[in-house]
């Protein structure tokens, strides 16, 4: 090997190393774990042995676990639709040189930076079906007669979770959709101009073909952050009523510190994570064709 | 013609954001009412009777520990961050490695697992170590956060850095990690920001990682201690929203004050 | 398509990377942790005693200084309280167990005991119990948490039950004279005090251990138990919380409500009676330091009947025994057990003590208590009790929020209760 590339790996490795020893190591530990047959005791005694799919099989009849591959789903696409579409929305709004732009556009992010936690219990307050503000706002200008049950109506309450995520998730989306949008270079729209072409056209005919790569990002970056939600959800609703806002990273923390089905647990987490996986293949797969065209 | 559309345009951008800010406001300005008020049927806009009981309430609950806390996990956290992961975005970005694909493809997939999935294999590991009930259980942590972050982001903004800077300081007798330094770091300042700050925000936000990591109570981040006042006294939500709060002023301070080179670092920075 | 099949091999060897890595550090997973944990205790190990206890607030200060009292009292043995709150108790264990890091002792909930011992977690005491022969004088019901397979795995240290919580001036208003006893004035004397501000009756029906807490008196009312929830009993106490929620004398938010929400509402005057437990009567004084409440008997259906709370402590196996079993002696002496309990607002776990003090028959509040604490009895107890629960708790959000009827609702439940009982 080279001397000078012994440098370059010096440059790379350190947070190569970092994230194989505090990622890759609980990657593999929770695999094997899916194929073991883990409670408290075997977790003791160290006594764990091998059942393959079994944990995997059971966790398919497991009451509940269909129904938040689903939640999860739904979760996922909800927020992130809504994410992107109002966050490119205000992207395209506030590239519109006007005075006050680029401070509002920064006011916007607060309500990224709060921590999870805090959003979480700031919605169900706002969201109690009674005292909530929510309501009495909505009562108040007519809009409905009686209150939402925002959580604790079973059909409504994983909307009313996806509103929350949504509210988090504009601004970042936003940011990162106008960074695209300020990249673009100015000449195209120019001659677009003269060519007669209306906002709608040059819409859908120039801005968005050319934000193409932007928009693959923050929709991966979407999906792998939604995806594994758990704060949210966990503190708004722990998954109720019943099971309707029951996610997989929910059901994988309570069957292994609620019920100490560890394997079980496990096996979730690793659905959960095989679907991410299989997700940015396929992204990786089309910034590849990107790239080589 | 001119000045009205931007008169407009000021306007409405006002507008919109009061309206998405408005459970910013109304956390702040419930921590202000009593508890009576909050219950009232007729929602109050402003406190009728203005009180600063909650503040004071959180403050005897030892919110200044928990604030140091936070800094010291978020600060560190975010040092470590930039220490791994600028070095390794600009490598994977300019060197021709050996498994550059698998490695970006590593730093992609380490951000998919649920904080939860790591809790007890970390907590076996930091027991081995010794890091259990220190700063570095939720530090090294949260780092795992920012570091794909960073790379991932960093990566394509150095990709955009013309070549010839680099050509020319080496021409200059620069190595290689001295051109990074004297160079590269300084150009991509308003990038590296970006970094720091948002993984400065991702630690900010931990629970889980100090909760399980850290038994000990004066080792608590403020969502900790918000966490823990729940479960104390069933939620009271003036104290909890003062507690919230508390907790959301400094990096609302932080954002305000990097206002500018955030925007502008990721305006300029980000994916290509 | 190449590129694919590239990424996917590099996959495969980061993999396999990451599984030499973790096959290094895996070997000294479990077995060497608890040496190496083990290593530090064993060093003090006939000296210290680690408690973690969930006791908050004035139970905390209690205990903490019984603890340093207990200290000083004698040098054998040094004992450490370690805080974990309630809602990361059991994940604490869990991760305590896979890192080797767990203490002498735990106080855990009462329906937790028996799902721990049958995890191996705890040590069996029942010969250092039978030694000590004080375990007549307790009551019958929290020793019964205590124990599995006939075994006596911790010890109760402190009781509560579920009682009727009602406003006496909101009901005086309703002109009703006498709180309910029986489900019809139940439902009568709730759809009363209903109105546009208040609601008549509440009950905690939240997706955790509270719901299942809080069905659970009028599950027994009915002469049902858990294992019987396909029963008519079960049925008919189903359906008369839903039937309360449909003529709208219950709030339909009661299943995304704890305890202290409810507490919270009946403080504010927004609920007239509420079903709820002892901690909360300190927290109802002072908010609400004018109002008029007054405690008394669940509404029966067959016969009044009302659930066990409270707390054990446990000593953990493998763990510095000797110790923790004399801390725990000292610390249930009549006397002391006496002051701790009365001062922190909960029922001793002793007989004895209630017995010969008055302390609890002269409160206004507690002694309404008093009666309901004889009728009271635990969930369960079985080790598989959190999945139990979890089957009760779905069938009650399922019935109360409309989804399914009560009959289905329960008929699903006991189907899966005798599976998991089964397995």
């Amino acid at each position: 090997m080279k001397k000078g590339r012994w440098g370059e790996y010096l440059f790379i490795y350190p947070a190569v190393i970092f994230m194989l020893l505090l990622i890759g190591y609980p990657l593999i530990y929770n695999i094997i774990l899916s194929f073991q047959d883990v409670d408290l005791n075997s977790l003791a005694t160290g006594d764990k042995h091998f059942v393959w799919f079994d944990n995997y099989k059971a966790l398919a009849d497991q009451d509940g676990f269909g129904i938040s591959v689903w939640n999860t789903i739904v979760y996922t696409l909800g927020s992130v639709v809504f994410q992107v579409v109002i966050g490119f929305l205000l992207a395209l709004f506030f590239s519109m040189k006007f005075k006050l732009a680029s401070f509002l556009r920064g006011v916007v992010m607060i309500s990224w930076l709060i921590p999870l936690t805090i959003t979480a219990l700031l919605y169900k307050f706002m969201m109690g079906s009674g005292e909530g503000i929510f309501n009495q706002m909505l009562m108040g200008i007519g809009f409905i007669d009686d209150p939402i049950q925002w959580l604790s109506n079973p059909d409504i309450a994983l909307w009313s979770v996806i509103i929350a995520n949504i509210w988090v998730g504009i601004p970042f989306n936003m940011l990162l959709l106008s960074t695209g949008l300020s990249n673009l270079p100015e000449d195209v729209y120019e001659s677009a101009s003269l060519d007669g072409a209306n906002w709608f056209q040059k819409l859908f005919k120039i801005t968005i073909p050319l934000l193409r790569p932007v928009l693959l990002v923050v929709l991966m970056l979407g999906f792998i952050y939604t995806f594994k939600v758990f704060d949210l959800v966990f503190v708004m609703t722990g998954g109720g009523p019943i099971n309707s806002t029951e996610v997989l990273s929910t059901i994988a923390y309570r069957l292994s510190f609620n019920e100490f089905q560890f394997s079980l647990g496990a096996a979730a987490a690793n659905i959960l994570f095989l679907i991410l996986l299989v997700v940015s293949v396929i992204y990786l797969y089309m910034i590849n064709k990107d790239e080589e065209a | 013609m001119q000045k009205r559309k931007e008169w407009i345009l000021n306007i409405l951008g006002i507008l919109f954001v009061l309206i998405f800010l408005f459970p910013v406001y109304w956390m702040i300005i419930t921590a202000f009412k009593s508890q009576s008020e909050i219950f009232q049927s007729t929602p109050t806009f402003w406190p009728k009777d203005f009180q600063f009981t909650s503040f004071i309430d959180i403050f005897k609950d030892n919110v200044g520990q928990y604030f140091l806390n936070s800094f010291m996990i978020a600060g560190l956290a975010t040092i470590l961050v930039l220490v791994l992961a600028v070095p390794s975005a600009y490598g994977l970005a300019r060197f021709k490695v050996k498994g550059k694909n698998p490695m970006i493809l590593l730093f992609l997939v380490t951000q998919m697992l649920p904080a939860t999935v790591i809790l007890t294999p970390l907590f076996i590991v930091f027991n081995n170590l010794s890091l259990l009930n220190t700063y570095w259980g939720p530090v090294l942590t949260c780092a795992t956060l920012g570091v794909p972050f960073s790379v991932l982001i960093l990566r394509t903004f150095f990709l955009g850095i013309p070549k010839e800077l680099e050509e020319a300081a080496s021409i200059d007798g620069c190595g290689r990690f001295r051109t990074f330094i004297r160079v590269i770091v300084p150009i991509s300042y308003p990038s590296i920001v970006v970094c720091a700050a948002i993984s400065f925000f991702f630690s900010w936000g931990d629970l889980i990682f100090s909760m399980t990591f850290n038994r000990n109570q004066d080792l608590w981040p403020l969502t900790a201690g918000i966490y823990n006042a729940i479960g104390r006294y069933g939620i009271e939500w003036n104290d909890l929203m003062a507690f919230a709060t508390v907790s959301v002023l400094p990096v609302i301070v932080i954002f305000v004050i990097l206002q500018k080179q955030l925007v502008k670092g990721l305006v300029s920075g980000s994916i290509k | 398509m190449k590129k694919l099949k590239r990424i996917s091999g590099l996959l495969l060897a980061i993999v396999s990377f990451v599984l030499v890595l973790s096959a290094c550090s895996g070997g000294t997973s479990i077995t060497d942790d608890e040496q190496s944990g083990g290593e530090g205790e064993a060093a003090e190990a006939s000296k210290d005693v680690t408690i973690w206890f969930h006791y908050t607030g004035k139970q905390q200060e209690e205990f903490l200084s019984l603890i340093d009292a207990y200290n000083e009292s004698q040098d054998q043995y040094e004992v450490e309280g370690e805080y974990v709150p309630f809602a990361d108790v059991k994940k604490q264990l869990s991760v305590g167990v896979a890192g080797g890091t767990l203490p002498d002792m735990a106080l855990m909930d009462v329906v937790d005991n028996a799902a721990f011992a049958e995890q191996g977690v705890l040590e069996d005491i029942t010969s250092k119990v039978e030694e000590w022969g004080e375990i007549d004088n307790f009551y019958e019901g929290p020793v019964e948490s205590a124990t599995y397979d006939g075994k006596y795995y911790g010890l109760p240290v402190g009781s509560n039950a579920l009682g009727l919580f009602y406003n006496e001036d909101l009901l005086k208003e309703a002109g009703i004279e006498e709180p309910p006893t029986t489900w019809d004035e139940l439902k009568e004397d709730a759809k009363a005090l209903t109105n546009d501000d208040t609601k008549g009756f509440a009950v905690s029906a939240v997706k955790s251990e509270e719901g299942a807490f809080q069905f659970y008196p009028f599950l027994r009312s009915a002469g049902a138990d858990y294992d019987s929830l396909d029963s008519e009993g079960a049925v008919e106490a189903m359906t008369l919380l839903t039937d309360m929620i449909e003529e709208g004398s219950m709030g339909s938010d009661v299943v995304n409500a704890t305890q202290d929400d409810l507490a919270r509402q009946f403080a504010a005057g927004k609920l007239a009676m509420m079903v709820n437990g002892p901690w909360n009567i300190e927290r109802l004084k002072e908010e609400s330091p004018d109002m008029n409440f007054s405690i008394s008997q669940i509404p029966k259906d067959e016969q009044y009947a009302s659930v066990l709370g409270g707390e054990n402590l446990t000593i953990i196996k493998d763990g510095n025994v000797d110790g923790a079993f004399d801390f725990l002696t000292w610390f249930l002496e009549p006397d002391r057990h006496e002051t701790f309990t009365y001062e922190t607002g909960v029922f001793p776990a002793r007989k004895d003590v209630l017995e010969n003090s008055d302390h609890w028959t002269e409160d206004p509040y507690l002694s309404g208590f008093v009666p309901i604490m004889d009728g009271a009895v635990p969930r369960g107890p079985s080790p598989q009790w959190p999945e139990i629960s979890e089957s009760i708790q779905i069938a009650i959000q399922e019935s109360l929020t409309g989804t399914k009827s009560p009959e289905e609702a329960l008929n699903k439940a006991s189907e899966s209760v005798s599976e998991t009982v089964d397995q």
